[in-house]
Parts: structure tokens; sequence; C-alpha cells
């Protein structure tokens, strides 16, 4: 009983190299901010997030929108302004955690305000941001502490990029499962492929429907690619995890390429660098040009591998001298 | 040094490692895979039990009904009380990805002055696409392609207008109408449709056709 416990507690308290969760707050937050900036360069931004009664489109927002209480009709505009300015300061490292806690917060309001443009996407990305509230990731590869001349952290504990990864495995086994339950025939080779439905519906994918029809056997085969891949993301919290992100990379490719779902795939792959860390940490190291600090490069590999990845960051600790 | 200590179980270590746990718990709790689908009257009745049994099997049926109990009388409760916060964040462990495709095929159409000048996924008729497929537009437009009578039709169709009224000044008709058709490739036919006339140019309920499908 002891024994996983402490290997939890050694896992955890790993270090880590911080620009891996760095990358990962500026791929998230980005993410938002050029969807955000899409929708005021198509000029939807009043479409999207005024009410009805004044011009918008949806009629239904959740309850848990309160700051129409304060701003009245201009709810829309500025919530809109403070979650693309927010969101950008926290791409560039401004503001820490305040402003990155009222960018997600703003976001959120947003999303009360039009909960069908609000998509699970959107809900990853927010709780991906709170979760890096709790690093400091906020203070590496940040404009804000080098402005100010501030020294930023080498590494982190491996906390949060261990909540991640559960997350993600969360998240695509909830996938995996619930299109199994709902349609048994992703599996059945005998039966209509499901992803060839997908792929060339008309409201979201992008294939033609009577010449995809040719290549049954391949949506067959990246219908099985899918639930393996979705029911397989318990590899991620294994020191497999990425090679696992290698074939998410590819799936999330597949998906970007063959449908129209705006910043689904590149809101996912924002989180890649946590999977991708045992490899991107030590070539992060061999990349730097600080000579004088050398990072960290011990990333959390799996539970199983607790003591050697504790005797690695043991050693790139002392390299520290912190 | 300090970080050593850490590792080799000094009091922070333990804290960090509780507070991730309990963390990753939460989450778990929250969007339990297979279980967040799950609705609360799945299993309650004999005949649906008797029927997961025949469907499942002996051991799967059995499963099947642990789940649903655990699921009713633990998750949800659970859920319920640790649940607001994330109201507060739009944060719900709920995330319907990468949906199973819909039922039927659907495309909208819009027609000014009788003209043809979109069509869902045409390659030629895509007035204003960038703004149709826009993911945050895309599920309206599923919408008003799925029912006549939802919620956001009204304001989907008036920007429609208002859109096709900047682009064509001289237009006195726009028809938003909504194909079904069963499965991809094959032939459509119209279901239901609104069209919007000058000068009022106000949106009128929609027009559901009696055919089947």
């Amino acid at each position: 009983m002891m024994r996983p416990w402490k290997a939890w507690v050694a896992a955890v308290s790993v270090p880590m190299d911080a620009r891996i969760l760095a990358m990962v707050r500026i791929l998230a937050a980005s993410c938002v901010v050029f969807d955000l900036a899409r929708v005021g360069l198509l000029g939807l931004a009043d479409d999207f997030f005024l009410p009805y009664v004044l011009g918008g489109i949806s009629q239904i927002h959740d309850s848990a929108l309160v700051v129409d209480v304060l701003f009245g009709d201009a709810t829309g505009p500025v919530l809109y302004g403070v979650s693309l300015a927010a969101m950008s300061l926290v791409a560039l490292g401004i503001g820490g955690r305040p402003v990155q806690l009222l960018a997600i917060l703003a976001y959120a309001q947003l999303g009360h305000l039009n909960p069908p443009g609000d998509r699970g996407v959107d809900r990853i990305l927010r709780t991906t941001l709170l979760a890096l509230l709790f690093s400091n990731a906020h203070r590496v590869w940040a404009l804000g502490p080098w402005l100010r001349k501030k020294a930023s952290p080498a590494t982190v504990s491996s906390a949060v990029p261990w909540f991640l990864r559960f997350f993600l495995v969360d998240v695509y086994l909830s996938a995996g499962i619930s299109k199994l339950m709902a349609t048994p025939q992703w599996l059945d080779y005998r039966s209509h492929p499901v992803l060839y439905r997908i792929l060339s519906d008309p409201m979201a994918g992008r294939l033609d429907p009577v010449a995809a029809e040719a290549l049954t056997p391949l949506w067959n085969a990246g219908g099985w690619f899918t639930i393996v891949m979705e029911l397989g993301s318990v590899l991620i919290v294994t020191r497999l995890a990425p090679w696992w992100a290698v074939a998410g990379i590819g799936m999330h490719l597949g998906i970007a390429a063959t449908m129209h779902l705006g910043m689904f795939s590149w809101g996912m792959l924002a989180l890649y660098p946590v999977l991708l860390a045992p490899w991107l940490g030590p070539r992060l190291a061999k990349l730097s040009s600080d000579r004088r600090r050398p990072r960290a490069t011990a990333t959390p590999s799996s539970t199983s591998s607790v003591p050697q990845d504790s005797a690695a960051g043991t050693s790139a600790t002392r390299h520290d001298g912190r | 040094m300090h970080q050593d200590a850490d590792r080799s179980g000094g009091w922070r270590a333990h804290a960090r490692a509780v507070v991730t746990m309990m963390a990753v718990g939460l989450v778990f709790l929250l969007g339990t895979p297979g279980l967040d689908y799950l609705k609360a009257s799945a299993y309650r009745s004999n005949t649906q039990r008797r029927e997961a049994i025949q469907e499942l099997g002996p051991v799967g049926g059995q499963l099947a009904i642990l789940a649903a109990e655990v699921n009713l009388h633990l998750r949800r409760p659970l859920t319920r009380k640790l649940g607001g916060i994330q109201r507060v964040f739009r944060a719900r462990q709920s995330w319907h990805l990468y949906r199973n495709g819909p039922g039927r095929v659907r495309r909208v159409e819009v027609r000014v002055d009788g003209e043809r000048v979109y069509l869902t996924g045409h390659a030629t008729a895509d007035w204003r696409e960038a703004e149709l497929r826009m993911r945050r537009m895309r599920p309206i437009m599923e919408t008003t392609a799925k029912d006549p009578k939802a919620k956001n039709t009204a304001g989907m169709v008036r920007w429609i207008v208002t859109a096709a009224r900047e682009d064509y000044p001289e237009a006195e008709r726009v028809e938003v109408r909504a194909w079904w058709g069963r499965f991809p490739g094959k032939t459509l036919h119209l279901h239901h449709g609104w069209t919007v006339t000058a000068p009022s140019w106000e949106v009128p309920a929609a027009v559901v056709q009696k055919a089947s499908g």
C-alpha cells in the first residue's frame, strides 16, 4: 500500500523543465486568441456576443452569466475585448496569475453569453489554464518577468503535468467509451463505417460523399484507429505517452484536414507538450543558449518508472545549483 | 537539497501528492468515462434490467446495472455537491467530443430572388461560407437544418437575411431551406424553410413540408 503511494509522491515531486508548461500556456491561450480574433475579422463579434434583442443570433444564455448586471447592453463587447486582451497577455506572459485568472473568468462568461458557440474544446482549454495557475508556467518564456529582469524558474514540480495527463485520459476515454456505447458499429467492418458518415456529413465534414465512398476500407481502418487511440489513452500515464502522442498528433491532423471544427485539433494539441515532455525536455536543454543556467531535463515518464525519473531529477537539480 | 527532501517524502511532497490526487479524482468523478453519458433512469425498471442481461449477458448485464446504481446513488449526488465550481469557470467535465455523426444528412440552402447562393458543402454555391462554417456558427446552422422550431433558428435566419440584403441590396426575397437525406451522397428532400420578403423582412415561422424522411 505504501509503495504505490511513495511512487506517486516521488512522481509528482520530480522537477520538470518549466518550459514544457510554458509551451502549453502559450499554445492554449494562443488558440483562444486566434479563434476570437477570427470572430472579429469575420465581423461576427456582435452577432455572437450580443443578445437577440440587440441583433445577436443566440436567444440562449446560461444563467451563470452574471456580469450583465454590471455592463448591461455592453456585456458582449466588454467580455469579448477583455477575453481577447487577457488571453493575449497570458500567451505573452504578462500579468501573471491575476491576468490568467481574469482571462479564464472572462472567457467563461463569454461562453455563458453564447452557449451554442462554446464547445468541448473551450472547456478543455479553460480547465488546462486553470490547472496551469497552480504551476509557475506564467513566469517562464514570459515577457513580464523578462522586462522586469526577474529570473524565471528552470523547473516546476510534475504535479500539474500529471494532472493534465490524467485529464487527457478522462477526455479521450470518455469519447471512446461513449462512441462504443452509442454506436457499436464503430468496430463492425460489415456495416457502413461511422467515420465515413462523420467525414462526409456536409455540416462538419470536408469529404465528398460520393468520392469518399470508394475508400470504405480506409474509413473502417480509421474508425478502428480512433477507437484504439481513445481507449488506449490510458497509455498517457505510462512511459509510452510520447509514442501515443505521435499517433494522437496524426489523429488530430487528420481531423483538422477532414473536418470543419475550427480550433478543436489545435486546442487539443496545445496540451501535447506534456505528453512529449520526455523527448522535448532533453532537446530543449540541448537547444538552450543559456549556458550559465542549464535547465533540468527530467520529465514524468510513468508511475512505474518513478525511481529512475527521480534519480534523473536529482541530478538535474544539482546542475541547477538551487 | 530542498527538492531532494521533497521527493524522498517531506511533508510538502506528501501534501502536493494528496492535492494532485484529489484534483485528478475530482475531475474523474465529474466526468467519469462511460458514466458521464448515463441517464439517471438507466436500468431502473425490471424490464430494462432484463433487457440489459439479455443483451449484454449475465456478467455484462449485472456490471451495467451496478454501474448505473453507482452512478445514481454515489456519483451523481457527489457531482451535484462538488460540481458547482465548474459553472464559475464554465469548465464542466463533459466534452461531447467527436460525435458519431448525425442520423440524417442535412444541408442548408440560401436562395436570393430564386437564385441559389449557398448550399452547405457545395463547391460553388459558397456565399458567406467562412462565416456560416465558423465553429461558433456551425452548431446553430445544424440546429436550423434540424429543428425548425428551435430557439436559435430565428436569429440564424435573421442573420442570413441581413447579410443577404447587404450583399444583394436589390434583393426582394430571401429563402432559407433545410434539405434532408437518409445517407451521404443520396437524394435530399426539402424538409422545412423560411421565405422572407421585402419590404418588411420579418422572419415568419418555418414552413414544414409533409414529405416523409
